[in-house]
């Protein structure tokens, strides 16, 4: 049946910005992220697909510039191949920047494995004038080649077609390699038989790489390689004493690296079949790409312009926001009036659905259209490829943090949540800077804050809302700048490792990417509305249901008496025990504070019921202390959960909890008695 | 005329164009060990520390993959004297930290304007 057909596997590999997602997204018809900054789509993607009457799974690799051991990405890349041996390797290559794509297919044409070129984005190549000779291409590597236009789904059944060949062992691979020159191929062949004559290492290696390959990673300096040979073969072994042999006897020739003689043999390889395959009608262009970077990444105007952009994204995203939330608001009033109003009994259902159910989700579904018009503008930066000029002209007030440009990527996708910006920090190069940027992007306020916010400023700030909600924004990044040069005095000293980065050429985002994309982020909200917030939800009403007879949300109710424990810690603050049992369950999502205040309130209907409940709890000073810790105070279930992925241990997912939690406490604690002082209330 | 001097890209202007010709080394780097049997090299597992006894760091590597070989044909397209400069090689641009844009030796054109002043300036000196 359908199950056991699905068994085969078809990897896609390529470089950034080739267009891998797109093609992933063709082929599987599934909602996956369309971007455009460097190294986009960094988790492991699958999906069914079929072609030739065949049922596939298809797995979107890392995007990658080669197969060495030089990145996270690269590594995974190289174990999944070799290690899962896909049934069909698709290499998407750009066909619009040919020369430098087709070094990767190089290397992976060393792997041996059954590889498909899709040559994507074959209509910018030809609006360049570059016109390649497919069927020639094809012959010079020795494997099949589609050209495809994956933005407008074109070359896609052709491609679908080719990967049922493949699967059914119809396409013959003949998969030519890079020749590198006698004295290299002699010390190779040396190598090769060393490998095999070691037992120990053959068989540990030789079912997954070639021994070749294995000896061209060797003469390359691969560490990886030479790490695991040396942990199987043993210090001393041959192989290891021939591969020294070799790298002297290389060396005394060519008097330069091996590494930089392969790498220009590769590339050599590469500029032949270039030569013969592609014509190009034009040399030394200069694309409109390069005429917008003059005015965008400009000196003078590159920042106001950039600052620009931030206005307009937080400007459209509360000022087109309202009208939907209103709509929304008023659709959960009624909704929540006909339940009270219909459902007479029995009464603690009823409590459950307008208190619990529709307070508690209703309250946060509201925001639903200012977090997704937030996640809509990220992902337009994004897939217009105006994020990577940000990182370039924001790099020299990064520098200034002990971070480069390219950490502003992942702090601005914080706006939007944390979680995906959390995974992005993995195009940095050095682990330092890797770090310190996890470490400060919580405090970036993403769009779970964005109710909290909207809820007290419209409650204790109305004349001034826009300004109070801007100074918590800025108080998360003036203290993420703050924390950032912290650690890299401290935790994480030394200088921030100088960065390559791809400034891909501009691109009209199609609508349908881009919604997609929005989408995609936004859904999360709507599928945690329905999960942790909807449970949040119900547990907050149990707890303030129960012991059965007490009056609902008292202090004698179970919640009550949590919050009662607490409230010791958050006094000093100004906040009540209400407060403290919301900051707790805002642990699990941070829009579970404003949910349980629905929820404990027991006025679930609407926010004005729930803005009058809130002045019972908080004067216009507390309040504001309150969102500042609410902004600064452990990061979320969620994004605890990604750090302790991304960094590989508890230890600093603890820290990131530890550390906030501290730092919120002293600054709320800063902020309410200074207010105090200056009479505040 | 002669042929105007080797200069490190993050030297050149706007519009400049050339050829790379080497990416030099960090300069607080160990002099460069000729290549050695691999088991002095336990030590260095990241390279991203700089202090290893490697040949070439992950910087090379990187400049490299993304198509910085060379031989290659480069020109810069923005540099504001501090901050990363934009330069174009084959159909990419890439963002380069100055640290290693002064680290990527050119053989500028001849024929290009901007190269011969460069070069006039040099002599004036």
């Amino acid at each position: 049946m359908s199950s056991s057909s699905v068994d085969y596997v078809v990897a896609l590999a390529g470089n950034p910005n080739a267009g891998k997602t797109t093609v992933f997204n063709n082929l599987t018809g599934g909602r996956q992220h369309v971007g455009n900054w460097p190294g986009v789509t960094v988790e492991k993607k699958e999906g069914p697909s079929r072609g030739g009457g065949i049922e596939f799974n298809i797995v979107d690799l890392p995007g990658t510039y080669s197969l060495t051991a030089y990145s996270l990405e690269e590594v995974v890349v190289r174990d999944f191949i070799a290690g899962e041996k896909p049934d069909a390797v698709v290499n998407v290559v750009d066909a619009s920047n040919i020369e430098r794509n087709l070094y990767l297919t190089t290397q992976l044409l060393e792997l041996g494995v059954p590889l498909i070129i899709a040559l994507n984005m074959m209509d910018t190549a030809e609006g360049r004038g570059v016109k390649i000779d497919v069927d020639l291409l094809s012959e010079l590597l020795g494997v099949p080649v589609v050209p495809m236009v994956g933005v407008r789904n074109r070359g896609t059944d052709e491609i679908r077609e080719v990967i049922g060949q493949a699967i059914r062992g119809e396409v013959r691979f003949r998969g030519i390699q890079v020749v590198y020159g006698r004295e290299v191929e002699e010390e190779i062949a040396k190598l090769a038989v060393a490998i095999e004559s070691d037992h120990p290492l053959a068989d540990e290696f030789l079912e997954k790489y070639s021994s070749r390959w294995l000896a061209v990673k060797l003469l390359e300096e691969d560490e990886r390689v030479e790490e695991d040979v040396e942990r199987v073969a043993g210090a001393g072994a041959s192989v290891l004493r021939q591969l020294g042999e070799s790298r002297r006897h290389l060396f005394s020739i060519f008097g330069e690296d091996i590494e930089t003689v392969i790498v220009d043999n590769r590339y050599g390889f590469v500029a032949g079949i270039v030569r013969e395959a592609v014509h190009r009608e034009r040399e030394g262009y200069e694309s409109g790409s390069d005429r917008i970077d003059n005015v965008l990444t400009n000196r003078v105007l590159g920042f106001p312009i950039f600052a620009f952009f931030m206005w307009l994204m937080f400007f459209v995203t509360f000022y087109f926001g309202k009208f939907p939330m209103h709509w929304i608001d008023r659709l959960m009033h009624g909704l929540a009036t006909v339940v009270s109003t219909n459902l007479t009994s029995p009464l603690w259902l009823r409590s459950l659905l307008v208190n619990g159910v529709i307070g508690g989700v209703g309250s946060v579904l509201v925001f639903l259209p200012q977090i997704l018009i937030i996640f809509l503008c990220i992902s337009i930066l994004e897939d217009t490829g105006y994020m990577a000029r940000a990182a370039f002209i924001m790099d020299r007030i990064m520098h200034w943090l002990g971070l480069h440009g390219k950490s502003f990527i992942p702090m601005v996708m914080g706006f939007g949540c944390n979680v995906p910006a959390v995974i992005a920090t993995r195009t940095l190069e050095s682990e330092k800077d890797r770090m310190i940027t996890i470490l400060v992007n919580p405090l970036m306020s993403c769009a779970a804050r964005l109710p909290v916010y909207a809820l007290f400023t419209a409650a204790f700030f109305a004349a001034n809302q826009g300004t109070v909600t801007f100074s918590l924004y800025l108080l998360g990044i003036v203290l993420a700048v703050a924390m950032a040069k912290l650690f890299r005095k401290t935790i994480f000293r030394g200088e921030s490792e100088p960065f390559v980065m791809e400034l891909p050429p501009y691109r009209w985002p199609t609508a349908k990417g881009t919604f997609v994309h929005m989408w995609e982020r936004g859904s999360m909200f709507l599928r945690k509305a329905g999960t942790v917030i909807l449970a949040g939800s119900v547990i907050v009403w149990v707890i303030s249901y129960l012991p059965p007879g007490v009056r609902y949300g008292s202090p004698s109710s179970v919640a009550g008496m949590i919050g009662h424990v607490l409230e010791p810690l958050v006094k000093p603050l100004g906040f009540d025990w209400r407060a403290a049992v919301a900051l707790l369950f805002g642990f699990f999502g941070k829009e579970i504070i404003v949910s349980t205040f629905g929820t404990l309130s027991g006025v679930g209907q609407s926010r004005q019921a729930i803005t009058a409940q809130l002045h019972t709890i908080f004067t216009p000073l507390t309040a504001y202390t309150f969102m500042a810790f609410t902004l600064l105070y452990t990061p979320c279930l969620a994004t605890v959960a990604v750090i302790k992925k991304e960094t590989g241990s508890w230890k600093w997912a603890a820290f990131a909890v530890g550390y906030s939690l501290t730092l919120a406490w002293l600054i709320a604690f800063l902020i309410y008695r200074i207010g105090l002082l200056l009479g505040g209330k | 005329m002669t042929e105007p001097a080797v200069m490190p890209l993050c030297f050149m202007r706007p519009g400049d164009t050339g050829v790379l010709v080497d990416v030099r080394e960090r300069k607080h780097r160990p002099e460069k060990t000729p290549p050695d049997v691999p088991s002095t090299r336990h030590t260095g597992r990241l390279r991203s520390h700089g202090h290893g006894t490697d040949s070439r760091g992950p910087v090379e590597r990187r400049l490299h993959a993304m198509g910085l070989v060379p031989g290659a044909p480069v020109k810069l397209l923005r540099n504001d004297t501090t901050g990363p400069v934009i330069v174009a090689v084959k159909d990419t641009r890439l963002a380069i930290a100055r640290a290693i844009a002064a680290r990527i030796m050119v053989q500028p054109d001849r024929t290009c304007s901007a190269g011969g002043e460069a070069e006039a300036g040099s002599e004036g000196r």
